[in-house]
């Protein structure tokens, strides 16, 4: 027998004993993923050494006939001064003037010292714009501990583009 | 153990082998047939997820767990909307599903894994499987081609792959298991797929094209997209180009003429069990050109064929017993189980059906089914954009896009399929064969086994398109799955073209190296433009739209000046087809690992890190 018409018999014998060792049974490799303890979401507190929010953000038309506006705001990152505990980040944008509002939430580990922040990219049908640009407002908040505080919060340009 | 024992075991397990080399030589035809087979499911394997992708998929699920408990109708739903989800009906007070024939086939499946899943992990047993098929694979192709270095190669890869899945490991929830079974029976469909239309151009041409367009169909077609995806449309796929396959072998004077002539009846009646009105678009044109154009239609014959018919109809017609009381009343024609009694909607809950009644008299299915496809004509010729919007160029439809959460992500049959449009030069193909004396020449093609396969190609191809047509462009579409069974005839239709024939005999290895090429370096390519970019889901879709598109046009040039000077190098046909092939193969793999990454854990857990790591959209 050469290698060739052995290598196939070997290649399964292999995976067939790996699969049998894997089995939950024997203990010898463990798939579960082993979740460690941590505190609960919404707890602790965070302190914020530098947080600059953009001062623009964007409703982008799609590119390739794709059609739909994209809102686009630029990522920025958080540095944090300490965590503590597992608190709650809340990102968001208002737009008043089309009674529009989105969140993205960001869960922090104690111990973190920056994280890169964005309001998550949302589709708007194209008759949606009748400015060519409009006000909002970033915020950001920390909800921790059953109440919410503002860490940062600028007003923000979105402009329309096509 | 004595010498005898081990004797009679020798020849227990000879047979055995004896009887696995019949099934298997009746299923793939040969080592080339199961190498495209076993290739096609490693490749599907690459982005399987193990989810529901699309809402209809909860209600077959549904009725897959309820039938395992040994009944029909369903009083536990864990999927989905309950039993209000799309894709079930009322019938007497309870609820039952649609599909059946998938959920039986996926029955076995589910009971074997459940079984595994006892002892073993069964996250690991699914990468496992993959990694067995990829050692086949790979041992066959070796042979094949005789190079030792592909077998070993294949074999330790196949052992990497098994040990990095295990690294990345993670659970699959018991919930999933009725959904893996689904999936697994519909990965193999469309695995068999290639496999048939293989068979079907080595018949009539040789192996190589065989090869090829069978290896098209499953890398280069939305038949790759919805491969591991448990809807109807890659069953019906499957049946159809059987049907196509056995029509062919049954309009040459052999003697298995009349078996294979059952056999196309055969798949028509498990077409039934799955999709009784589509079993209907396979039938008529089936019965109007088989009868037409038969070497002999004595009694024996038909009376073969009719048993086969009917014995495959039997489970059609017990499940609709069992469910509507009426043999001919499949659960599609019932009551959508969110509506009241009464409040008929023949179009299908869930939105996927044609409104045919397969109950009643020939009369009444006759006149329906006529006005149905007289609604395609007047669709099609008083709105035309439908036909573009559906074929050509999808972009932006905001009623169809409010469906998808505003993103452009239906595609035309070309975006999705770019070697569509090698179809360009079909009309000149048929135009060129018919110089002269049309109507001789076109009844005396007729009654040429390929000529009855083509007039059944073609009155398919019609029929669906006129038949879904006045749905379409509609949402949660993709790739027009509605037309789903269009992309392995176009596959066909393509290499009826002698100009593409005539550049694969001498270019294929120029083919085949353009779509290696576009497969694992443009799609590098296009991650890292899109990587840059940073483009919406949308936008991701219709940049390959805009690709396809550019490409399936210059393949579609290319045949028609081919077909009309012979001084146009063949050679640039061959690229064109490598290249179109490879630009739907790097669709389908991007949106499964990316664009659609979501729809479930991935199989192979390493591929689900690359998935993440490839995050583009």
């Amino acid at each position: 027998m050469n290698l060739a018409s052995r290598s196939p018999l070997v290649a399964g014998a292999i995976i067939v004993l790996g699969t049998l060792v894997a089995a939950p049974g024997l203990g010898v490799v463990d798939i579960e993923r082993s979740q460690q303890s941590t505190p609960d979401v919404g707890t602790g507190n965070v302190t914020v050494a530098n947080a600059s929010l953009p001062s623009t953000a964007r409703f982008q038309q799609g590119s390739y006939g794709s059609g739909t506006y994209y809102l686009e705001v630029p990522e920025t990152e958080v540095e944090f001064e300490s965590v503590t505990g597992r608190p709650v980040l809340n990102y968001k944008l208002n737009v008043p003037a089309l009674s529009y509002s989105r969140q993205s939430v960001y869960f922090v580990e104690s111990g973190t010292e920056r994280r890169t922040l964005t309001v998550e990219r949302d589709t708007f049908p194209p008759e949606t714009f009748s400015q060519t640009e409009y006000t909002g407002e970033l915020v950001l908040t920390l909800r921790a501990n059953g109440t919410e505080r503002v860490l940062a919060n600028r007003t923000v340009t979105v402009e329309v583009r096509e | 153990m004595s010498t005898r024992n081990r004797f009679s075991l020798r020849g227990l397990s000879a047979r055995g082998s004896a009887i696995g080399r019949l099934v298997g030589r009746a299923v793939f035809g040969d080592r080339r047939g199961l190498a495209l087979f076993l290739g096609g499911l490693c490749f599907f394997g690459l982005y399987w997820r193990i989810g529901v992708f699309i809402t209809d998929t909860n209600a077959i699920a549904n009725t897959l767990v309820n039938v395992a408990d040994g009944h029909l109708y369903i009083t536990e739903a864990p999927y989905g909307g309950g039993r209000e989800a799309p894709g079930t009906y009322r019938a007497d007070g309870r609820a039952y599903g649609r599909n059946y024939g998938i959920v039986f086939f996926a029955l076995p499946v589910l009971w074997a894994f459940e079984a595994l899943a006892t002892v073993l992990a069964p996250s690991v047993v699914v990468f496992a499987l993959w990694s067995l098929v990829l050692v086949g694979f790979a041992t066959t192709v070796g042979r094949l081609l005789d190079r030792d270095w592909i077998v070993v190669g294949g074999s330790g890869l196949a052992v990497v792959a098994f040990l990095t899945n295990l690294g990345v490991a993670t659970p699959l929830a018991e919930s999933l298991y009725p959904i893996f079974a689904l999936q697994v029976v519909t990965l193999l469909a469309t695995a068999l797929t290639g496999v048939v239309l293989y068979r079907l151009v080595a018949e009539l041409y040789d192996a190589r094209v065989g090869l090829m367009a069978g290896a098209a169909t499953v890398l280069g077609t939305p038949v790759a997209f919805w491969a591991s995806i448990p809807k109807r449309h890659s069953f019906t796929a499957l049946l159809l180009v059987t049907v196509v396959y056995a029509l062919y072998r049954s309009r040459r004077r052999t003697d298995h003429s009349a078996s294979f002539r059952a056999l196309a009846y055969a798949a028509v009646g498990i077409m039934a069990w799955i999709h009784a009105a589509e079993a209907l678009l396979l039938f008529v044109p089936l019965v109007a050109i088989d009868v037409a154009t038969a070497p002999s239609n004595d009694r024996r014959t038909l009376g073969l064929v009719a048993l086969a018919f009917l014995v495959s109809l039997l489970p059609f017609f017990l499940t609709n017993l069992l469910v509507s009381g009426n043999p001919v009343q499949p659960p599609r024609m019932l009551t959508p189980f969110d509506q009241a009694p009464g409040d008929l909607d023949l179009s299908g809950g869930g939105g996927g059906g044609i409104p045919i009644p397969v109950v009643g008299t020939g009369v009444d299915i006759a006149l329906t089914f006529g006005s149905l496809l007289w609604d395609g004509v007047v669709v099609s010729v008083t709105e035309p954009i439908r036909l573009y919007q559906t074929f050509i160029r999808s972009g932006f439809l905001s009623g169809v896009a409010s469906g998808d959460g505003l993103e452009a992500i239906n595609l035309t049959m070309l975006e999705s399929a770019p070697l569509v449009g090698g179809l360009l030069g079909i009309p000149l193909a048929i135009a060129h064969s018919l110089r002269g004396e049309t109507t001789t020449r076109l009844r005396r093609h007729v009654r040429t086994p390929v000529g009855a396969t083509d007039c059944y190609v073609l009155a398919c191809a019609i029929l669906f398109s006129l038949l879904y047509v006045p749905k379409l462009p509609i949402h949660a579409q993709v790739t027009v799955r509605y037309l789903h069974p269009l992309f392995p005839l176009s596959i066909y239709a393509l290499v009826r073209v002698p100009a593409v024939r005539g550049a694969l005999d001498v270019h294929w290895p120029t083919a085949l190296w353009t779509f290696a090429g576009t497969v694992f370096v443009g799609s590098q390519l296009v991650v890292a433009y899109l990587g840059l970019t940073n483009p919406g889901l949308g936008e991701a879709v219709q940049f390959h739209a805009l690709l396809a598109i550019a490409t399936g046009t210059l393949l579609g040039l290319w045949v028609v000046a081919r077909s009309l000077s012979t001084t146009v190098p063949d050679r640039a046909g061959a690229i064109a087809l490598g290249l179109t092939t490879g630009v739907g193969t790097v669709f389908t793999l991007l949106s499964g690992l990316v664009y659609f990454a979501s729809a479930g854990g991935f199989a192979l857990p390493a591929m689900g890190v690359l998935s993440e790591f490839l995050a583009l959209v």
